[in-house]
């Protein structure tokens, strides 16, 4: 279903576990002459995409397919701060950085047989900023002044302020054909034909869709880069249910699985690594993270600030009154001391994670482990902590109490999460173990996302964040997002502010660098969550296709380069050549 | 019998107004909201404002309701997907044949095998042989068709391996001939029918014997073996004939159970049909779908009474009440 961020997670850092010396298996290695076009690749997904526009679909399985089928000026590296050609050859920043000039390819075509030209750019840039059509990257682009083509093949961005992501804001988003979407209304591009029969300038071109069953994409001949797609043909096969889908990838009806349950994972890679399987399997850090958040203020004051927030400049001081048992930081050390972080995923994904102990996920340039402020597993320190705050077990029946009140709360989390609800029993354990109370609660998501995150009626949530490749912290801790649901512990912090703010908009990296260590150091330190683990993608991909890269970007990166030697040729590859 | 066809069919639509427009007020009342979909860190509230009022969900309900309800009536128009921009008509009209060809193959299925041992039954009324199929239906009758479903694609899709145990065709469908393609509907449908009829069949088969054996005691039945008549020609032309009546109203009202277990079913076994859009609809908040889909929900509910009451009156002369002729 249409996924709501919180509840899928994905994507990725580079893999170790299938090169490891342990191994078994030898891997033929092939040179470029070795390698030949045809063949074809099944891919199963869960869900059906909701649609192949760009500009409107939202879904993680349609963005996979658009991947495929469009292209942007250029492609985000592995270091997530460099940038490789695509529709732009090359690209110059001005003198005084607040402009840069892409010079465009002129061997591009799109789908249809027309012409790429810098027209694409600026039209493409003309619907990011339409606010009928609600594009999510929207924010990227908030600091574009105008997009000017000085002529068919160079256009210039024009920016409002220096930021060190001018050209990652630059090239988000894929480029658009300007010769079909102008022809539309704006108001009816999400529910036009074209959002089901997209034309891009991508390896592969769309082909036919069943509804609910299956979509494909087929070899789009004129693609830019010569020789490339080597595969004929790739079918996203639509099966709604994960382990009927992982019994198709292990009867070989499915060649691609992008999430295998962690325990099913494990299995394959043992098995791979014995040589006993032709199922690869790719085991690599994702994009998602699981946290408890600390509501860190009083939820029945809240709805009186809601009011006031309508008010020019409302006294958040005065409003605002810490949660009687999370607004003290004395308690939040403790509750984070008290959490066995490494049982607990072991446990719950088989040991497919790391432990988290700061805001800056692994993945990202800034993220540098020595920032974090590390609170280890500790009953012992976390019951003196808890005693310090002054919460004792006065009438001896194991749970803490202060001034007439238990130590007792509930921690929420999303239904339909099966790990999550696993943590919550694990976590209810270990908080017993220093004279806690509390209960876990499941709950329908669009309830906890609907009502209780934004109006802050909760204790404590577990959930998890997916992240983007841009470093950002603003919706989740920054004092302007007080009022909406990404900052639902309400945390404020002057100094948070500022050191985001200055971090953001430095263009040095290494002093960029400082300020993120000095944000991961005041996060980890203050609590407003207790971070638990970072989830590593348990991806399965034939072992028939050879250049196949996977790494923090995604499984998707590199699909024109993947080929299949004739040998191993299946049912499959003949697919295409009906 | 046409105007009496019409008439109901006019009285009807008291019913379908009224179970529409709750359906549409309760919908709303779930928390939650279609622009949650929308959600992410990145998104600023400028963007989810625009996105509310492009959906209208920024006018009060009773107009969204107004609006809502003129579009349908005036233009047979029920709006547009919140989920992918397609027209919601469009969407269920892409799932509907497969859950028509599900509900009515399961329906024939549970038919027949309802009639076979409830017929059966009636028979050996008393013995072991009778007791045993009373068992065997109560226990299909008391297991819910999603446990049954998970149950049999267990064992025979993820155990045994021997049926497709999702879609409603393989990935290599387009490549077959005319009857490998039939085939391989076929052994996709075993299951999903089996799950659906297996779950019906005991309430036919309890009304078949039911009657059957009431029929069976009756006085003609006694004249027509007091006249040597066959066994076989008594039970059946004399029989089943006068016992299959009630059965005819119990179809009509069996398809609402019929069309729900279809769209669990079709969940189960990931089949194309209209319970996966539905699933996704609700939980999306995917309004103009759900409402769609209600609205097909609450013709088919009706259709499928009309259709027993007409059925009825054609197989007995007694209830065709109202006819002039």
């Amino acid at each position: 279903m249409a996924r709501v961020l919180f509840v899928s997670l994905f994507l990725f850092i580079s893999c170790g576990n299938n090169d490891n010396s342990g191994s078994k298996r030898v891997e033929k290695t092939y040179s470029a002459a070795d390698i030949v076009n045809g063949g074809s690749l099944i891919i199963g997904t869960t869900g059906e995409p909701d649609g192949l526009n760009p500009l409107t679909a939202h879904s993680k399985n349609a963005k996979d397919a658009i991947s495929l089928i469009y292209r942007r000026l250029a492609d985000i590296n592995e270091d997530l701060s460099t940038f490789s050609p695509q529709l732009a050859k090359s690209w110059h920043f001005s003198n005084d950085s607040l402009s840069i000039l892409f010079e465009l390819r002129t061997d591009v075509k799109w789908h249809d047989g027309e012409v790429f030209n810098s027209d694409d750019v600026v039209f493409t840039y003309n619907m990011h900023m339409n606010e009928l059509l609600g594009w999510e990257g929207y924010s990227y682009k908030e600091t574009i002044n105008r997009v000017v083509a000085q002529n068919d093949s160079t256009v210039t961005f024009y920016f409002t302020e220096k930021t060190p992501t001018l050209l990652m804001d630059a090239v988000e988003g894929y480029i658009l054909p300007e010769h079909i979407l102008s022809q539309i209304p704006v108001e009816e591009i999400e529910s036009s034909n074209f959002s089901r029969n997209p034309v891009g300038t991508g390896p592969f071109r769309f082909s036919e869709w069943k509804s609910q069953q299956s979509l494909t994409l087929t070899k789009f001949a004129d693609y830019y880069e010569a020789g490339k797609p080597r595969l004929d043909a790739i079918v996203i096969q639509i099966v709604p249910d994960n382990i009927n889908l992982y019994r198709q990838v292990l009867s070989g009806d499915i060649d691609f699985m992008e999430s295998v349950p962690a325990g099913d994972f494990n299995k394959l890679l043992a098995q791979w690594d014995d040589g006993d399987s032709i199922i690869k399997p790719y085991n690599f850090l994702g994009r998602g993270y699981e946290f408890i958040g600390w509501n860190l203020i009083d939820p029945e004051n809240y709805s009186n600030v809601m009011e006031a927030a309508g008010d020019d400049e409302p006294n958040l001081e005065e409003l605002l009154k810490p949660h009687k048992l999370f607004g003290s930081w004395k308690v939040r050390a403790a509750l984070t001391m008290a959490l066995d972080r490494k049982t607990i995923a072991d446990v719950v994904t088989h040991g497919l994670a790391v432990p988290m102990h700061g805001p800056i996920p692994p993945i990202m340039w800034a993220y540098d482990p020595n920032a974090n402020s590390i609170w280890e597993y500790d009953v012992e320190g976390a019951k003196e902590f808890l005693g310090d705050a002054g919460w004792k077990d006065t009438d001896g029946d194991g749970i803490l109490d202060k001034d007439g009140m238990k130590f007792s709360f509930e921690m929420v989390t999303n239904a339909g999460n099966e790990e999550r609800k696993q943590a919550l029993t694990i976590i209810q354990q270990q908080l017993l173990e220093v004279g806690i109370e509390m209960t876990p609660r499941v709950i329908e998501p669009a309830l906890l996302f609907g009502r209780m995150l934004p109006t802050r009626d909760l204790d404590a949530a577990l959930l998890g964040w997916s992240v983007g490749l841009k470093m950002e912290l603003t919706p989740l801790f920054h004092s302007s997002s007080i009022f909406i649901p990404f900052n639902f512990v309400s945390y404020r912090s002057q100094e948070f502010d500022k050191l985001e703010d200055a971090a953001k908009s430095e263009t040095r990296q290494t002093i960029a660098q400082k300020h993120w260590n000095g944000i991961a150091k005041l996060l980890s330190w203050e609590l407003p969550y207790s971070w638990l683990y970072y989830k590593t993608e348990t991806t399965v991909i034939h072992s028939r296709f050879k250049g196949v890269k996977v790494d923090k970007r995604g499984a998707f990166i590199n699909m024109e380069e993947w080929w299949i030697p004739f040998e191993e040729r299946s049912d499959h590859d003949m697919l295409a050549e009906n | 019998m046409l105007a009496y066809s019409i008439r109901r069919l006019i009285t009807a639509l008291p019913t379908l107004f009224f179970g529409v427009s709750l359906t549409f007020f309760i919908i709303r009342l779930a928390p939650g909201d279609p622009t949650d979909r929308f959600l992410t860190p990145s998104m600023s509230p400028k963007i989810k404002a625009a996105i509310t009022e492009k959906f209208g969900l920024n006018e009060p309900l009773p107009v969204q309701y107004m609006t809502w309800a003129k579009n349908v009536v005036l233009n047979f128009d029920f709006g547009k997907s919140f989920a992918n921009g397609r027209e919601a008509s469009q969407v269920i009209l892409d799932a509907l044949p497969y859950t028509l060809l599900l509900s009515s193959l399961s329906l024939l299925f549970g038919v027949l095998l309802g009639l076979i041992s409830g017929v059966y039954s009636a028979l050996k009324a008393g013995t072991r042989t009778d007791r045993a199929i009373t068992s065997f239906l109560l226990f299909f009758y008391s297991v819910p068709s999603f446990w049954l479903g998970l149950i049999l694609l267990g064992i025979f899709s993820i155990e045994l391996g021997w049926l497709p145990g999702s879609q409603i065709s393989s990935i290599f469908h387009e490549r077959l001939s005319f009857f490998g393609k039939i085939g391989d509907y076929a052994s996709h449908l075993v299951l999903p029918v089996l799950t659906l009829g297996l779950t019906t069949a005991p309430v036919y088969g309890r009304f078949v014997r039911s009657s059957m054996v009431e029929v069976l005691n009756s006085d003609f039945i006694v004249s027509a073996r007091a006249r040597g008549l066959s066994e076989r020609k008594v039970v059946f032309n004399y029989g089943l004939r006068n016992a299959l009546l009630p059965l005819i109203s119990i179809l009509g009202t069996s398809f609402p159970a019929l069309f729900s277990g279809a769209v669990i079913v079709e969940v189960i076994y990931s089949l194309p049909g209209m319970g996966r859009v539905m699933v996704d609809a609700a939980l999306g908040r995917d309004y103009p779908v759900i409402m769609a889909a209600s609205v097909v929900a609450f013709i088919a509910v009706i259709i499928g009474n009309l259709l027993a009451d007409i059925g009825y009156a054609v197989a007995d002369p007694r209830v065709r009440i109202g006819d002039s002729s």
